[in-house]
């Protein structure tokens, strides 16, 4: 067994290579580890260093950075999978109607009652609140993992498609689209009924697409702390400070 | 013709094979396992195990444990009941492509 400065030294020629992730890195360490160790036996005046390029060589050059790349596509994969079936996993036939009941109520509600867009515009910004509220506690249980990571973890920092494409949708759906609304009509707040069928048509798309936008943003952060809470079991080495 | 170039499509159903006849074994086990068994012929570089493994585990043919060896961390691959399904297939239809091969190989077995 070679001792821990020695493990330290391989740690750190893992890393010149471009293995700096934890999860990546622990098995080539061992690895390397074990070359080492059957290379000082079957060469006893062997030096430590000179066992350990030879071990490195091994690898070569590019086999570390495809290591860790074809892990990373890996993780990105899996994430974008599970998202998937987590998000689909919503779509059951009760949870299907109700939707369906309140997107219904929704688009009846401007008819029945008079109601201003102002109006509207609050209550969905009071439901965006309400949400944030309820998923806070995850937002924070999934921060708290990858802050207490004191070397990286491949795994916490790849993105699935769906969360680079929520990034995406967050600016193009952001404020602008929901002021632009208001700006092509100036005289809304003197007009305590504005109701266009076309603005209830846009209203309605932008609602849905909230919602459906919500519920993505929803399932990546239950396959998040699921994810981080596996890695934390893991690899509680990682997290563990010195 | 380049051995490695062979041995390429048959890494998959060999490393599968290995964790059935061994239950769990680490990345450089079985490494030296092979190039124990074929006495030298097929080396296998990390650069072609890991990234295989690592898709194994992926795709729920083989599952991983982390267990402390001193001053480092090892990690195991295990066959999983999925995976030990698919191993028994990739025996049957490797088994079928050798005879085919052998074959061609040797018409005059046919």
């Amino acid at each position: 067994m070679i001792p821990q400065e020695q493990v330290d030294e391989i740690i750190a020629f893992c890393e010149a290579k471009g293995v700096t992730y934890y999860d990546v890195q622990v098995e080539l360490v061992d690895h390397i580890a074990d070359c080492i160790d059957d290379l000082q036996k079957s060469n006893s005046a062997l030096s430590f260093s000179d066992a350990l390029h030879l071990a490195g060589n091994q690898f070569g050059n590019e086999e570390f950075a495809d290591i860790v790349k074809s892990k990373k596509r890996l993780i990105e994969k899996r994430m974008s999978r599970l998202i998937e079936k987590e998000f689909l996993s919503f779509f059951t036939i009760p949870r299907i109607m109700i939707t369906l009941l309140l997107l219904g109520i929704s688009l009846a509600v401007p008819y029945l009652i008079n109601i201003s867009l102002w109006m509207i515009l609050f209550l969905m910004i009071l439901g965006l609140i309400i949400g944030r509220i309820h998923i806070w506690p995850y937002e924070k249980e999934i921060r708290a993992i990858k802050e207490a990571s004191r070397i990286p973890i491949l795994s916490l920092t790849v993105q699935s498609r769906y969360e680079r494409f929520l990034d995406v949708m967050q600016i193009l759906m952001g404020l602008p689209n929901i002021i632009n609304l208001f700006l092509e009509h100036p005289d809304i707040p003197k007009n305590p009924a504005p109701f266009t069928t076309q603005k209830l048509v846009t209203l309605q798309i932008l609602f849905t697409t909230l919602l459906m936008l919500g519920l993505l943003y929803i399932s990546t952060l239950f396959v998040r702390r699921r994810v981080y809470n596996k890695i934390f079991d893991q690899y509680t080495k990682a997290f563990i400070a010195d | 013709m380049n051995k490695s170039t062979l041995y390429k499509g048959f890494l998959e159903p060999i490393i599968m094979r290995l964790l059935q006849e061994n239950g769990r074994m680490y990345g450089y086990q079985i490494t030296q396992m092979v190039k124990e068994i074929t006495k030298g012929e097929l080396h296998i570089t990390e650069g072609a195990l890991y990234p295989l493994l690592h898709r194994l585990e992926e795709q729920g043919i083989v599952e991983t444990e982390l267990e402390n060896i001193g001053n480092r961390v090892r990690k195991y691959y295990t066959l999983t009941k999925a995976g030990k399904k698919q191993t028994s297939v990739a025996m049957q239809e490797l088994t079928m492509f050798m005879q085919s091969l052998q074959l061609i190989l040797n018409p005059k077995l046919a």
